[in-house]
Order: C-alpha cells, then sequence, then structure tokens
C-alpha cells in the first residue's frame, strides 16, 4: 500500500533486535497482559524487579519515578531537523504502545493519564529506532505496512507515533519534526481518510494517534502561527465529522456509569470493553477530554461543545442528559477561556486569526443564556477588550443582539439572528430565542387591546417559527388561544394565566426565505 | 565616599529609631521609595548608596531583625533610582514581607505602624506597577502587579483583628481594589468585600473618611457593572456627598459612573454640571434624552464608543433608548393634545413612523407596534396597543409615569437579569 512517492530523505537501515527493549514480559501484542500483576507503587523497585533493571533515563535517573509533563515550559524551544514522518529514535512509552493490543492496558492507562500522580509508565529508552522496533513488534498500523507485511514499513509510510510522555531535556533535535514536515505529514494523513478503503475504525485510530503526535512535536517547538493555527484546524476538522454520531454513544455511556467516569471505571468492565461499541465510546472521550493543551485545537473544541449542548438538549427528554449538559457546559467554558488566551498571546507576535471574532461572541451569547444562576459582568468583559475586536463585523452583530435583547426589542432580535448568525452562534442563542418568543407573548398580551385579538400567522412570522408551534408555545405558556370562522388562529389578549415555561421543546427556526434550519 | 556612608548610616539610624520609640510618622517617609526623586531625605540617601560600597557593615549598627528589613529596603532604594524597577519590586516585597517586619507588625499591640503599613501598602502597588511595565517593556509576563496582590491579602490578613489596627483594613482593601481593577480581575473584590462587610470585627463607621469614599466609590462602580442601579446611585452619592470638593479631580471620577446611573434613573444632570468637570461625552447622551432623538443617542454612542467601552458604561447607556422612545411619544402626544385634546390620547402608529423617519429613524409600523408593545409593559407608557386599527390609545391620566428615581419597573425581559444580577454577591 505505498503511498506518495518521494518521501523522506535517509535510508531505513534494518537495526537488529531491539535488545534494550525493556523486558521479556513486555507486552508484544500476542501477550495476554495482566493489569493486576503490575502494582503502580513503589514504582522504582517492582519495576526494575520485573523489567530486569534495563530502565535507565538517559541521564541515568531511574525509571519509574514520575513522569514527566509534556512540556517543559523553562527550556528553550527546539527546531525540530527530522526530516522523515517517523524520526529514527524516540522514547517510548511502553506501555501505552502495548494498550494499542489490548483494551484492558489502554483502560488502566486511560485512567492513570488523567490523575498525573498514578502515571507509572516505565520510560524506556530505546536505542534502536523506533520504526525497527515496532517492526520487531508487528506494531505496524495498517497504513505503515509495506505490501500489506505487518513487518516491514518505510519512511515514506511510517509515520511517528504519540508518545505519552517526553520530557523535553530528553529529546534530541533528531527527533523532533519541523513545521513543514509536520504540514507534510499532515497532508499525507489527511489524505489517508479521503482515499483509504480501510473501515473507518482503523483509519479513525490510526490518524488520531497520529496527529497527536504531530501537536506533540508541535507544543515541544512551542510554535504558535497562522500555519499551525490552520493545521491545527484542518487537524480536528476530520475529527468533527466523528464526533456528531459519537455523541449517542456518550450519553450511553453516561446513562452507563457515573458521571465520574474515571472513577467509575474498573477492571471489572474489561469484559464489557470487548463491546464495540462501549470502545468506540472510550475513544470518543479521549477525544472529547484529552486534547492537548496547546493549540488551537482548542477552536474545535468549543465548537464540538456547543454543538453537543444543542443535541443534547434536545434529547432532553429521552436521557437523564442534564448533568452531561452541565459538564459539556462547564467544558465549553473552560475550552473558551484558552482559546481567548491562546489568542491573547498570537496577538503579541501581532498576527491575528480570522475566526478570533466569533469565538469572543460566543461568550456574550453564552452570558445570555437562561440556565445559568452566575452571570459575568458583561461590560467588564468589553472593558477588557481591544477596541478593534470589539468594532470587528461579528462583535458589531453581537452587540446588536444583546442590545436588541437588553431593551426587549424582539422584532429586532429575530431580523438581526436570521440575517446574520452563524451556525454555532445560532446554537449557542436557541435557548434564548425561545426566552424571547415567551416574552414577546408577555408583552403582546399586557398590552394589546382586548377587543383585537392577535393574529398566530403575523406572529409567528415576526417570531420565526411556525404557526403550529407558535401556537404550541402559547400553551406552554398558560396562554389560551381562539380560533374564528375562517380557521385561523388567535391570541386573545389581557390573560391572566401567563407564566414563563420552565424548560422549552425545541421549536422550529424559519427565516424569512421559510428555510428550516 | 565617607560622606556617602555618613549619609547612609544615618539613614540606618533614623529607621532605627523610629522603629524603636514606635513613631509612624518619622518611619512612613522612610519608606516612600516611590518618591525618592521627589523626598530629599530619600533622594540623598539614594545617591549615597551608588557611591556608598558597602552596606552591611553600615547595617551591624542597626538591630539584628531590622538589619534583614534594611538591607533589601536599601537595595530597593538603590534599584529604583537606577530605574531597575523589577529588582526595586522584588527587593521591596521582601523587605516588607520578611519575618521581621510582618510578624513584628502582628505582635505590635498599637496602631502605631498604621501610617508606615499605609506607605508600605501603596508603594508595593506602584513599584509592582512599574516592574509590570519593565516586564512588558522586554517582551516576558507582566506579574508583579499580581504578587503585589497576594502580599496585600496576606496584609489584610494582619489587620483582621480585634485591635485598634483593624481600621487599617480599608485602607488595605482600597489598594487592592485599584490592583483588580487594573488587572482586570475584578471578580477578587469580592472576597475582601465580603469580609469588610460582614466580619463582626468590623464597623464600617469606624474607618476613616477618606478610605470609606475610596470604598464606596469602588463598589459602586462594581454595582453599575452590574447594573444593581439603586445600590450604585447609593454608594456613589456617598462617595459624591463625603468626597473633599477641592478634589475635584476625585469627583469627576465619581460622576463619571453616577451621571450614567442618574440618566438610568431618570434624573438629568444640569449641563452647568457636566461643563464644570468636564464631562462633555455626556452632553449628547442628555440632550437626547431631552429631545426623544435615537439617533442623537446613538450617534453619541458612537462618537464615544472607545471611551464609554473602557468605562464599561456604554451597556447602560445603550439602555437609555427606551427612555428616549418615552420621551418622544411624549412630545407626539403634548403636540396632539395642542391640535385636539379630546383625541390626543390616541396615537396612530403611522405617526410614530413618520416622527422617526423625519428623525432620520427607518422604522416600518410592526417594529413601531413592537415598541408601544415594550413601553407600555415596562411602565413607561401607561395604555394599549390596538393590533387591527394600528393605533397606540393611552391612559387619560398620567399616560408617561416618571421614573420616580427608580430604574423601569415592570416585569421585563431585562428585568430578569437585573434580578439575576442581584443574587450576585459583588
Amino acid at each position: 500500500m505505498e503511498r506518495r512517492g518521494g518521501g523522506g530523505g535517509r535510508p531505513w537501515r534494518p537495526r537488529g533486535a531491539a535488545r534494550d527493549r525493556a523486558s521479556s514480559s513486555s507486552s508484544s501484542h500476542g501477550d495476554r497482559w495482566r493489569p493486576s500483576a503490575w502494582q503502580p507503587s513503589p514504582p522504582s523497585n517492582s519495576a526494575e524487579e520485573r523489567k530486569g533493571g534495563r530502565n535507565l533515563r538517559r541521564d541515568g535517573s531511574a525509571v519509574g519515578a514520575r513522569a514527566e509533563p509534556v512540556v517543559d515550559v523553562d527550556t528553550a524551544p527546539l527546531v525540530g531537523t527530522c526530516p522523515d514522518m517517523c524520526p529514527e529514535l524516540a522514547f517510548v512509552v511502553y506501555l501505552f504502545q502495548a494498550c494499542f493490543f489490548n483494551a484492558a492496558v489502554f483502560l488502566t492507562l486511560f485512567q492513570s493519564y488523567y490523575f498525573e500522580e498514578n502515571v507509572t509508565f516505565v520510560l524506556v529508552h530505546v536505542i534502536a529506532k523506533e520504526r525497527a522496533q515496532r517492526e520487531q513488534l508487528r506494531d505496524l498500523a495498517v497504513f505503515e505496512r509495506v505490501h500489506g507485511n505487518p513487518g516491514r514499513t518505510s519512511t515514506t509510510l511510517s509515520v511517528k507515533k504519540f508518545c505519552r510522555t517526553m520530557s523535553t531535556m530528553h529529546v534530541e533535535t533528531s527527533d523532533i519534526r519541523p513545521l513543514p514536515v509536520l504540514q507534510r505529514t499532515l497532508a499525507y494523513l489527511l489524505d489517508l481518510v479521503d482515499y483509504s478503503d480501510n473501515p473507518f475504525e482503523v483509519i479513525h485510530d490510526f490518524v488520531f494517534d497520529r496527529t497527536r503526535s504531530i501537536r506533540q512535536d508541535l507544543c515541544i517547538q512551542n510554535i504558535v502561527n497562522i500555519e499551525v493555527i490552520h493545521m491545527y484546524e484542518e487537524m480536528v476538522h476530520l475529527m468533527s465529522n466523528s464526533l456528531e454520531s459519537m455523541l449517542i454513544l456518550i450519553n450511553l455511556f453516561y446513562a452507563f456509569h457515573d458521571t465520574n467516569i474515571w472513577t467509575a471505571v474498573t477492571f471489572d468492565i474489561r469484559q464489557k470493553l470487548c463491546d464495540p461499541a462501549l470502545n468506540f465510546v472510550m475513544k470518543s472521550l479521549q477525544l472529547l477530554y484529552y486534547y492537548d493543551p496547546v493549540g488551537f485545537l482548542w477552536c474545535k473544541k468549543v465548537k464540538f461543545h456547543i454543538i453537543s449542548d444543542q443535541r443534547l438538549r434536545k434529547c432532553c427528554g429521552k436521557l437523564d442528559t442534564s448533568s452531561l449538559l452541565h459538564l459539556n457546559m462547564e467544558q465549553l467554558i473552560k475550552s473558551l477561556m484558552t482559546l481567548y488566551d491562546l489568542y491573547a498571546i498570537n496577538r503579541k507576535s501581532g498576527s491575528r486569526n480570522c475566526n478570533e471574532a466569533e469565538f469572543y461572541s460566543f461568550y456574550v451569547f453564552l452570558q445570555l443564556g437562561y440556565k445559568s444562576q452566575e452571570r459575568d459582568s458583561i461590560s467588564l468583559w468589553f472593558r477588557k477588550m481591544e477596541v478593534s475586536i470589539l468594532q470587528s463585523k461579528e462583535m458589531k452583530f453581537v452587540r446588536n443582539v444583546l442590545r436588541c435583547f437588553r431593551i426587549g426589542n424582539y422584532m429586532c432580535f429575530f431580523k438581526a439572528i436570521a440575517t446574520e448568525s452563524s451556525y454555532l452562534q445560532f446554537c449557542l442563542l436557541e435557548p434564548v430565542i425561545d426566552e424571547v418568543r415567551a416574552w414577546a407573548l408577555s408583552y403582546i398580551n399586557y398590552g394589546g387591546y382586548k377587543l383585537h385579538p392577535y393574529p398566530l400567522a403575523e406572529l409567528s412570522r415576526v417570531l420565526m417559527m411556525e404557526e403550529s408551534d407558535l401556537e404550541s408555545l402559547c400553551h406552554a405558556c398558560g396562554l389560551e388561544t381562539s380560533k374564528d370562522e375562517a380557521g385561523r388562529f388567535f391570541l386573545p389578549t389581557k390573560q391572566l394565566g401567563f407564566r414563563m415555561p420552565k424548560a422549552f421543546q425545541s421549536f422550529s427556526f424559519l427565516d424569512s426565505a421559510s428555510l428550516k434550519r | 565616599m565617607g560622606d556617602a556612608h555618613r549619609k547612609v548610616g544615618d539613614y540606618v539610624r533614623r529607621f532605627s529609631d523610629a522603629v524603636l520609640s514606635q513613631e509612624g510618622s518619622s518611619l512612613s517617609p522612610l519608606l516612600a521609595v516611590s518618591s525618592s526623586s521627589s523626598s530629599p531625605p530619600l533622594l540623598s540617601v539614594a545617591d549615597a548608596l551608588a557611591a556608598a560600597q558597602d552596606w552591611g557593615r553600615l547595617l551591624k549598627q542597626a538591630d539584628a531583625q531590622l538589619g534583614e528589613i534594611l538591607s533589601h529596603l536599601l537595595r530597593a532604594i538603590h534599584s529604583f533610582r537606577s530605574g531597575r524597577f523589577v529588582e526595586a519590586y522584588n527587593a521591596f516585597e521582601r523587605s516588607a514581607n520578611s519575618s521581621a517586619f510582618l510578624q513584628e507588625f502582628r505582635n505590635w499591640e498599637s496602631a502605631w505602624a498604621l501610617d508606615p503599613l499605609y506607605t508600605i501598602a501603596y508603594e508595593i502597588r506602584i513599584l509592582a506597577e512599574k516592574a509590570d511595565w519593565e516586564l512588558s517593556s522586554h517582551g516576558k509576563n507582566p506579574e508583579k502587579l499580581k504578587a503585589a496582590g497576594s502580599f496585600l491579602m496576606k496584609v489584610f490578613g494582619a489587620l483582621a483583628g480585634k485591635g485598634p489596627k483593624r481600621v487599617g483594613a480599608l485602607y488595605v482593601t482600597c489598594q487592592l481594589f485599584k490592583i483588580y481593577f487594573k488587572l482586570g480581575t475584578v471578580h477578587l473584590c469580592r472576597s475582601v468585600i465580603r469580609s469588610i462587610e460582614t466580619a463582626r470585627i468590623f464597623d464600617f463607621e469606624e474607618f476613616p473618611l477618606r478610605d470609606k469614599v475610596t470604598y464606596m466609590y469602588y463598589t459602586g462602580r462594581l454595582e453599575v457593572y452590574n447594573e444593581n442601579f439603586l445600590a450604585a446611585d447609593q454608594k456613589l452619592m456617598y462617595a459624591l456627598s463625603h468626597c473633599d470638593v477641592r478634589r475635584e479631580a476625585n469627583i469627576r471620577m465619581i460622576l463619571k459612573y453616577l451621571v450614567p446611573v442618574k440618566l438610568s434613573l431618570g434624573i438629568l444632570p444640569k449641563t452647568r454640571l457636566l461643563e464644570k468637570y468636564n464631562l462633555v461625552e455626556y452632553a449628547s447622551v442628555v440632550q437626547a434624552l431631552k429631545r426623544g432623538d435615537v439617533r442623537l443617542l446613538r450617534h453619541a454612542l458612537l462618537d464615544h464608543e472607545d471611551r464609554f467601552l473602557r468605562s464599561g458604561v456604554y451597556l447602560v447607556l445603550e439602555k437609555l433608548e427606551l427612555q428616549v422612545y418615552q420621551r418622544l411619544m411624549k412630545k407626539i402626544y403634548i403636540l396632539q393634545k395642542q391640535k385636539d385634546p379630546s383625541k390626543a390620547h390616541q396615537v396612530k402608529l403611522e405617526v410614530v413612523v413618520k416622527a422617526l423617519r423625519w428623525l432620520e429613524m427607518d422604522m416600518d409600523i410592526d417594529e413601531v407596534e413592537c415598541m408601544m408593545a415594550i413601553l407600555i409593559y415596562k411602565n413607561l407608557m401607561k395604555g394599549y396597543f390596538a393590533h387591527k386599527s394600528k393605533v397606540v390609545v393611552l391612559s387619560k391620566q398620567d399616560p408617561f409615569p416618571k421614573l420616580n428615581g427608580r430604574p423601569e419597573s415592570g416585569r421585563m425581559l431585562s428585568g430578569m437579569l437585573e434580578v439575576r444580577s442581584k443574587r450576585q454577591v459583588v
């Protein structure tokens, strides 16, 4: 399955068996690895015993000590020099490698990754090339195999795998791929997605991991510029399609476990992980929560959470989604804040992301939402922003909507939203839209002449909803509707029974061209 | 050289004497590092420090404990004089934070050291601001002001006791406010406000007036941001009425926030007031409210958009649009009354459309009806609108209720926001 002629420069030479591979008890994918036999603490002694004492890091420090974070903040940024997609030398988190072949192991690591204190990965320094080792272990993804041979790969096919923990102090510049190589790698992976015949899950796993490795290389080199932004946006774009379908599975998962999934996951569930749906969910959750800290990946994460919010609200009746909604909203706000920090950093070096204004607008729309108790002052937030952003087209739109909302001008509100809002802005505004509709009914009911019941046909046009939906809304607000001889519906005014509904069923939104969103 | 040594020695001696005799007023000027260029004694010692070489020896004259405070303090003075602000800040913080000072301060029963403490609180903020400026200009992360905030919280803790020192807490609070407002981390004000207002050890009336004015000014501003206009009015009025009339700059600052609050409550300031305190940015806003001219209001907001956004009153002023519409309707009503009193209370929506068009506002009849519905609902107008006949019928009695110094009453869309924001602790 050779693709892309003319790959990297260095010719590949086979190496002998990885003598430095940690131990015989390591699980190549043939072994049945038993997590219960592996005690997390005390790490140094037992690990050394079991692994045969070869477990020293390059600087000689003992293995099993607490793994270092991915990026050492104080060291100078590296510039990668490796011309290949898969560099010669790489540190491999041995067990993580193993986990691709054993779901239970994956589970353990999954759990321990989140709580850093429990990270007890054995850092193995492999002198042999990662490629060679993986060949030995037959750990080559389908896409990396030469003519489908699980034991052979090449520079053009092999793509550097993601290494969970990597300290910059131990990393050589030849391990890290520079930006142009990363861009090439990404393009290759994107092509794979488009043209490969393999089943989706297989592609997804491979691409997910390899893009993660790309992000790690970017992170270590601390490159923050427009090209990187585009790469990130592209990288997750290819994830976004699968995210929507994952939502149902995620709901299932939350219905299945507590929301505190990390503690809920135990080895007993190992059996259930054989269930491919749940396994898929686990991987999806990984996507949800394990985004790398650096990068404009947060852009897409924010988008994902916004869409999730909308979908979750829609399936309100079917599952108990309130805790999931809350969690999702938390994540959304966190991601937004991180994104804003990143924008601020980026701005200092002079470049500006073209999507910025839209993402800033999300904050304002979030504040308008009905649910949350504690709303921050928007005035304060505007105070901190650069005036040029506040005067951008997107923010002007936001401020216009905000003004209409605060004044209560439902007509302007709907006109503005219908003409200018983006899909994501619309998602965030959905709960607000229904609230405004209800208030509109309240105003009309209060101030309308008793002898002139208000025609629903006209009102539905103003409120941009189907007439039947408007009727339902009236009833939900405790208002009765009337019908005349010609069969037209009206809202009689001066009714006393108005109340704000606690929750809204989702109504349609018709823009002026009567196209449903 | 000997002269320089002598000067430093003098300083050290004065410092020790002040501490030993517990004379706050003598100690304070020695701590005012940031004004060393304007204060002759500090200036001379600052210059002397550049010339003198071995301070350590000179410090041996002083008490061992004071030696620690003094060595950092002298370094701060020296660094500041040489324009190295980050160093100056670091040294000053170390000096103030040293166990010799803060610990001792806690032990001193009487409030003699309160004045020096005020100086320290002020200095640490000023030095931190300068240090952050230096960091930013070198492309580094400005973190000193934040550190100063943490330090002041510690100081606040030292003052939150039963003894006479507690009256100093409000001054430190105000310094914290200034820091938080500058950093934009205004939400951090919450905890310190809660301490001042709910802790039993504090009696607000005991605090010095100057501090109370500053406190009310900042908490009033917070109320403005949260749109609690009645509370904002009360606090800012307190600040205004107790502020020294000669401090015109301070009065202007208070008015900058009080004017939008008053406008929201339906009270218009006299043009004289705006002119006297150079608050010209509000002039057009006031005029728009008097004329019922929405276009003028929008232009006024655009003209001073920067300023209003920066001070955080933009959204407050925007909302005045409703009152402007009310004024317009009132004018139409008055004109109709002059023409035909019996029919005056019936206003055709078409007339309103025409009036708006004359004011260069393009609104169709449905939008106008919408505005009428809002005005009626929010009790800015009494009456009803008849959809079929496209007419708004005003109540014969008092169709335009005055706001009566209260924000627009009635259940309203944005009323929900107000109620929600009132629940906030800030």
